[in-house]
């Protein structure tokens, strides 16, 4: 209301005549029947349009004795009975201004009155008076050979821009199409201190508006087709399909004149194409894709909504603030209206202007998402974004008419607020901003020519009740938590249940590639476990028969998580197991394994491992390691336990010299009751509830309780060590062991 | 469990220094690659990595420093890392990053250590 008041200035239908429905209809049915058309048993349909030129310059030239007369809106109505249709112009003096009668059309005239007698009544009627400075008319033949077409202009002083005719075309007596019509020839002369420069200006113009405008249809339109070769989920078109036919009959019931709610099925399928893609990997779609499911259950939803609405007076300010600043000289708010609320039967309804979603969609939903996916430097798609983006609702709104800069910094600011939304919130935001500031146009135009403006009141608030509620009562999925950052980890249960199941077979698929049963060594007992974590995960232990006899055992750990790891995992166990076969020495099977981890992992992913060559018969074990854990060794007869820890690079890191220089091989001599083990760091980083971790001491302090036990024995108690510690957390790393044990001869206990 | 992770940019002697705050884990290390990437695009390829107030650092989070310490080599800077809490630099070691990368106790030292070798020799 505020906005109403204070920007009445630039706001033009405020300056305008409006006529009221009912008196339009009967003017136009009295025009119909001047013509010799009965309208009296049809049924009629208004629409109103603006001529935003005209409207310029009308509140350009105050002075303009012709531009008085101008009228810049024009109310249009349309008489349908079953057999035919006419279509009524009428101007807000209530001027007849078009008509155009129905294909059937028979003259209920006498025959008596010729063809230019015909005209020239037509001529009274569109002028409105016998109109003495119209020239006479000039007379031609229309495209139909038997049509006949009448042209009066109208004589104006020279130093007017307005130019004004009437044109008729009569078939037989029978009056086919009658136009008045108005142009300004030239409705630039704001332009005209800057003389010389204009045409310079307006050539560079006029190619920065082709070129950015064609790439924006370039994107646009190479992403849509993208877009549609991709596959649909099911469910979203589904809910859209049916959106589309609830949003047909609410249209067609209520009986709005309005048609732009039929909009809203194309863009329904827009959105749902462009949701069908890749489900859950999109935060920015995911409030509107909520909210048409019905189930808005998070805060940002209702958040999204809330600053869409309040942000809506903002946007339809823009115009009139840019207009009121005098920056640009003689620049004009023209408010993008849409007239048909003035006449429609609910104007709430026709305020919702689907249609318009259509700009904020097309450049967020996708365009914005397409660029940030060809280029990867933010610099470039910022250098990108913020030209196409001005020129783009620049010329979408084109609310500013003045010199190039006043409309391009209308759709900067334009450009600004949408972007604000979708930065902070999300897609959801800038559709309701789009779709209320609608609401909040048609509302302000409603207070300017009297109308009601109580259900657009009414429609907003409790769009922000609405919103409010959500906010208040949703749950807490918001901006910051890491569900809302991490979609697969996100709130849809169907698509999270589905993800899970795929999982769960890439993990027992992990799991069958882990050793059934370690190898039997005499002398020696091993045991070995891999528990994952809730994902998958990258941990690796393998046993390996070298060609030399010896037994390898190793533990490896993949950085990272989920099946990239896993891949990484098997790609590991996989080059270990060939490597391994070439009768090489330890070193050197690690920086093979090292140099093929490299060249395919391009340095995003390193993989340490621990592995151990055992010659059993020399109770010698050789020991890298390559960025992983050390090793405990526990020795009995010595009563100490230590961690070995020869120095090693990970792998995947560098292929350079640096890995091989640094990597050292480690002896050990073990003796009976010795027992050495390998675990990855989910045994040592395993965290309990007061986030300490079970550490490198505590592991060193188990083992050295266990110098009466066996492999499995050890290794059961040092992971129920860890459990004990952990309390009831679950690990949220993978826990790797293995154990080896010389046997003691003496004692036997695995007996 | 809140995670909270926050990196201070500042500038010593002409050169980037990268406080890192929290926890460096699969959450927080994109933001930390980002950072990273930014300063490099922008030209400032020496930088000091302080990670005095640095908690924990996982896997994901070494593997931002992995991922780009070749390419800012090949333009003439480097990463040196400073400030090590004794549990962080036990990851670092472990990993055998102390080989591939300058260690030095704080700023004023990673200042001097790009004095002496702008480019860790390996």
């Amino acid at each position: 209301m505020i906005l109403a008041i204070w920007f009445s200035e630039y706001w033009p239908a405020a300056h305008w005549k409006i006529v009221p429905r009912t008196e339009v209809l009967e003017r136009a049915r009295e025009v119909a029947r001047q013509f010799g058309f009965d309208a009296g048993k049809t049924t009629s349909h208004i629409t109103a349009s603006v001529s935003k030129s005209l409207g310029y310059y009308a509140q350009q030239h105050p002075t303009d004795e012709n531009a008085r007369t101008i009228s810049p809106l024009t109310e249009r109505v349309t008489f349908v009975s079953t057999t035919e249709s006419a279509e009524v112009g009428v101007d807000s003096a209530g001027l007849p201004i078009y008509w155009n009668a129905p294909t059937t059309f028979k003259a209920k005239k006498p025959p008596t009155v010729s063809e230019s007698d015909a005209a020239q009544q037509a001529f009274t009627l569109m002028s409105g008076s016998s109109a003495p400075q119209f020239s006479a008319p000039s007379r031609s033949m229309g495209d139909d050979p038997n049509e006949e077409e009448y042209v009066w202009k109208k004589l104006l002083p020279a130093h007017s821009d307005v130019r004004e005719q009437i044109k008729v075309v009569t078939k037989g007596a029978a009056v086919q199409q009658a136009e008045r019509k108005v142009t300004i020839i030239s409705d630039e002369d704001a332009d005209s201190e800057t003389g010389d420069n204009r045409t310079y200006w307006s050539v560079l113009a006029a190619i920065f508006w082709t070129l950015c405008t064609t790439a924006n249809v370039a994107i646009y339109g190479i992403y849509l087709l993208w877009l549609i070769r991709r596959s649909m989920s099911q469910r979203f078109p589904l809910t859209m399909a049916i959106a589309a036919l609830a949003v047909m009959a609410v249209t067609l019931f209520a009986g709005a004149d309005g048609s732009s709610l039929f909009n809203a099925i194309p863009i329904l399928c827009i959105v749902a194409v462009g949701r069908g893609i890749s489900p859950g990997s999109r935060p920015k779609w995911m409030s509107l894709e909520q909210l048409s499911w019905l189930a808005p259950v998070a805060r940002a939803t209702g958040e999204s909504l809330a600053a869409g609405v309040l942000c809506s007076p903002m946007l339809v300010a823009i115009p009139s603030l840019l207009a009121g600043c005098g920056l640009f000289g003689q620049s004009t708010a023209v408010v993008p209206q849409d007239l048909a609320v003035l006449y429609s039967r609910i104007p709430v309804l026709d305020s919702l202007n689907v249609a318009s979603l259509v700009y904020a969609l097309g450049f967020f939903g996708f365009g914005v998402p397409a660029l940030g996916r060809m280029f990867r430097y933010r610099w470039l798609r910022w250098a990108i974004v913020l030209p196409l983006g001005t020129v783009f609702f620049a010329n979408s709104v084109r609310v500013v008419t003045g010199p190039l800069p006043a409309p391009l910094t209308a759709g900067f600011c334009t450009l600004a607020l949408f972007g604000f939304l979708y930065k902070y919130f999300d897609l959801l935001a800038v559709l309701t901003l789009q779709l209320t500031s609608g609401i909040v146009l048609s509302m302000l135009t409603m207070a300017h020519t009297g109308g009601s403006v109580g259900p657009f009141v009414l429609v907003l608030a409790c769009l922000l009740g609405v919103a409010f509620w959500i906010a208040a009562r949703g749950q807490a999925v918001a901006t910051g938590d890491p569900r809302a950052v991490n979609p697969e980890l996100g709130f849809f249960r169907a698509e999270r249940e589905k993800l899970q199941a795929e999982f769960s077979v890439a993990r027992r698929a992990q799991e069958g590639m882990l050793p059934r049963r370690p190898p039997e060594i005499p002398g020696y007992t091993i045991a070995a476990s891999c528990t994952p974590s809730l994902e998958v995960g990258g941990d690796l232990y393998d046993f390996l028969e070298l060609p030399d006899g010896r037994i390898g055992l190793g533990v490896a750990d993949v950085s990272g998580k989920g099946v990239p790891a896993a891949l990484y995992m098997t790609l590991t166990k996989g080059l270990l197991a060939s490597v391994s076969q070439d009768g090489a020495d330890l070193a050197t099977v690690v920086e093979q394994v090292n140099k093929h981890l490299h060249s395919v992992t391009r340095k995003k992913v390193f993989v340490t491992m621990a592995l151990g060559f055992l010659d059993a018969e020399r109770r010698v074990l050789q020991c890298v390691r390559a960025g992983h854990n050390p090793m405990v060794w526990r020795q009995r007869e010595k009563d100490t336990t230590t961690l070995v820890s020869p120095p090693g690079l990970g792998m995947g890191i560098t292929a350079s010299a640096v890995f091989r220089n640094q990597m050292k091989v480690e002896e050990m001599n073990l003796a009976e009751g010795d027992a050495v083990v390998f675990y990855s760091d989910g045994i040592t980083e395993a965290m309990n509830s007061q986030l300490e971790q079970f550490g490198d001491q505590r592991l060193m302090d188990v083992v050295a309780q266990t110098d009466h036990l066996d492999a499995a024995q050890t290794h059961d108690l040092i992971l129920s060590a860890v459990r004990e510690f952990l309390g009831g957390v679950h690990p949220q790393d993978d826990m790797t062991l293995v154990v080896l044990r010389v046997k003691d001869e003496r004692m036997m206990v695995s007996g | 469990m809140a995670n909270p992770f926050s990196i201070h940019k500042s500038t010593e002697n002409g050169l980037s220094v990268l406080g890192l705050e929290g926890y460096l884990d699969a959450h927080t290390a994109p933001e930390f690659e980002k950072t990273v990437q930014g300063e490099f695009e922008a030209g400032r390829t020496q930088m000091v990595v302080e990670c005095s107030r640095l908690t924990y650092i996982s896997s994901a989070g070494l593997g931002v420093f992995m991922s780009f310490i070749d390419e800012i080599r090949a333009a003439g800077g480097d990463i040196k890392i400073c400030g090590l809490a004794p549990k962080v630099f036990q990851v670092f070691d472990i990993l055998g990053f102390s080989a591939l990368f300058d260690i030095v106790p704080d700023v004023p030292a990673a200042v001097q250590r790009f004095q002496e070798a702008p480019v860790k020799e390996t």
